[in-house]
């Protein structure tokens, strides 16, 4: 999200508000934009299949409603809610569906990425990404997000509508508890 | 391998794994894959050109719109000081005894009893009283009871 200079945005966006243009200007955003959002819904649900669903459906919505975006917001930020908001409700019915608790579904992520085929090999990133999922949903993301996408706080301040001192407060406990994690399985 | 606790996240920063895959894999060509794939499912939305459309000409509606709001405005404001100069007395109504029908309703006795002290007895006086709020330590009951029970004309109780 911060690598993308902000003038490019801006007349993506411009070009999203012009009927004439707004096609182009979307497939535009996708390209540009599938890569960081396939990341961030991939950290979430960890399933391959499952986050190719959900960035088409988060690129559909988008589409869908793209007369809502009127450019005071930036394009990235909208793209990154809508993908957000579609994960959780993903997780969310995943957990009705299967009837689990929240802390039930987390184990069961957790010990999937232990036997999990598309990983590098790496035992550590496998271990980082175990301990990331038993995190509470929220922190889980504004790890994700800080982490992996070294995003800036008030950028996710703008996307998650929380205050950049709680983002803080909630990345410090996230990291304490990756720590714990690993002290209590080393 | 090192798995010091306290470093542990720069440890995995140090090797790489602060990057957005974290570590993990997806399909060959997937993402150039996936944008083409995308864009060749999205729906048209010719409804976003036809917004556009009918954003262009300027209804003669459109133009006058702003005055006639302006004028509706102005007529409601000169309806409610009508009605106001009406309510202060202050109006061209004929007053009610220069109606001719009210005037000679009223000129009679048996108007008045007919229509006004008939149709309303002690009884409801005093429940609408009660609906108002009296209680009965308002009043002496006793006493009441008694007035209503007293014959004017003859002076005596009536009997029960």
């Amino acid at each position: 999200m911060g690598t993308r200079k902000p003038i490019e945005d801006a007349a993506l966006a411009a070009r999203l508000r012009d009927p004439d243009t707004v096609r182009a200007a979307f497939e535009e955003a996708i390209r540009r934009y599938t890569e960081p959002l396939y990341w961030q819904i991939r950290r979430l649900v960890q399933s391959h299949d499952d986050a190719n669903d959900i960035l088409q459906n988060t690129f559909m919505k988008a589409w869908m409603s793209i007369e809502n975006f009127r450019g005071d917001a930036k394009l990235s930020t909208w793209l990154y809610k809508i993908a957000i908001n579609e994960s959780i409700s993903f997780l969310d019915r995943e957990r009705k569906r299967n009837h689990m608790s929240l802390d039930d579904q987390e184990a069961a992520m957790a010990s999937q990425i232990a036997s999990a085929p598309d990983f590098d090999g790496d035992e550590l990133a496998r271990k980082l990404q175990q301990a990331i999922t038993l995190l509470p949903e929220k922190q889980r993301i504004v790890f994700n997000m800080k982490y992996f996408d070294d995003m800036k706080y008030e950028d996710m301040s703008e996307i998650l509508g929380t205050s950049v001192g709680a983002l803080k407060a909630s990345y410090h406990l996230a990291t304490k508890k990756i720590e714990q994690f690993f002290e209590e399985h080393d | 391998m090192a798995t010091k606790s306290k470093n542990i996240l720069s440890e995995a920063r140090e090797s790489g794994l602060a990057r957005p895959d974290g570590g993990m894999r997806v399909p060959e060509g997937y993402f150039d894959n996936f944008a083409a794939q995308m864009s060749a499912l999205l729906p048209d939305r010719p409804e976003l050109q036809e917004d556009k459309a009918e954003e262009r000409p300027r209804t003669f509606w459109a133009a006058v719109r702003p005055y006639v709001y302006m004028a509706a405005m102005f007529a409601g404001v000169w309806c409610m000081l009508q009605m106001f100069h009406m309510m202060s007395g202050n109006n061209d109504l004929a007053p009610m005894d220069s109606n001719p029908v009210l005037a000679q309703g009223l000129s009679t006795d048996d108007f008045m009893y007919d229509y006004v002290i008939g149709g309303v007895s002690s009884r409801d006086i005093l429940d609408d009283m009660v609906d108002d709020g009296l209680t009965d330590e308002d009043l002496d009951m006793n006493t009441l009871f008694e007035e209503s029970l007293y014959d004017n004309e003859t002076k005596q109780i009536l009997p029960q």
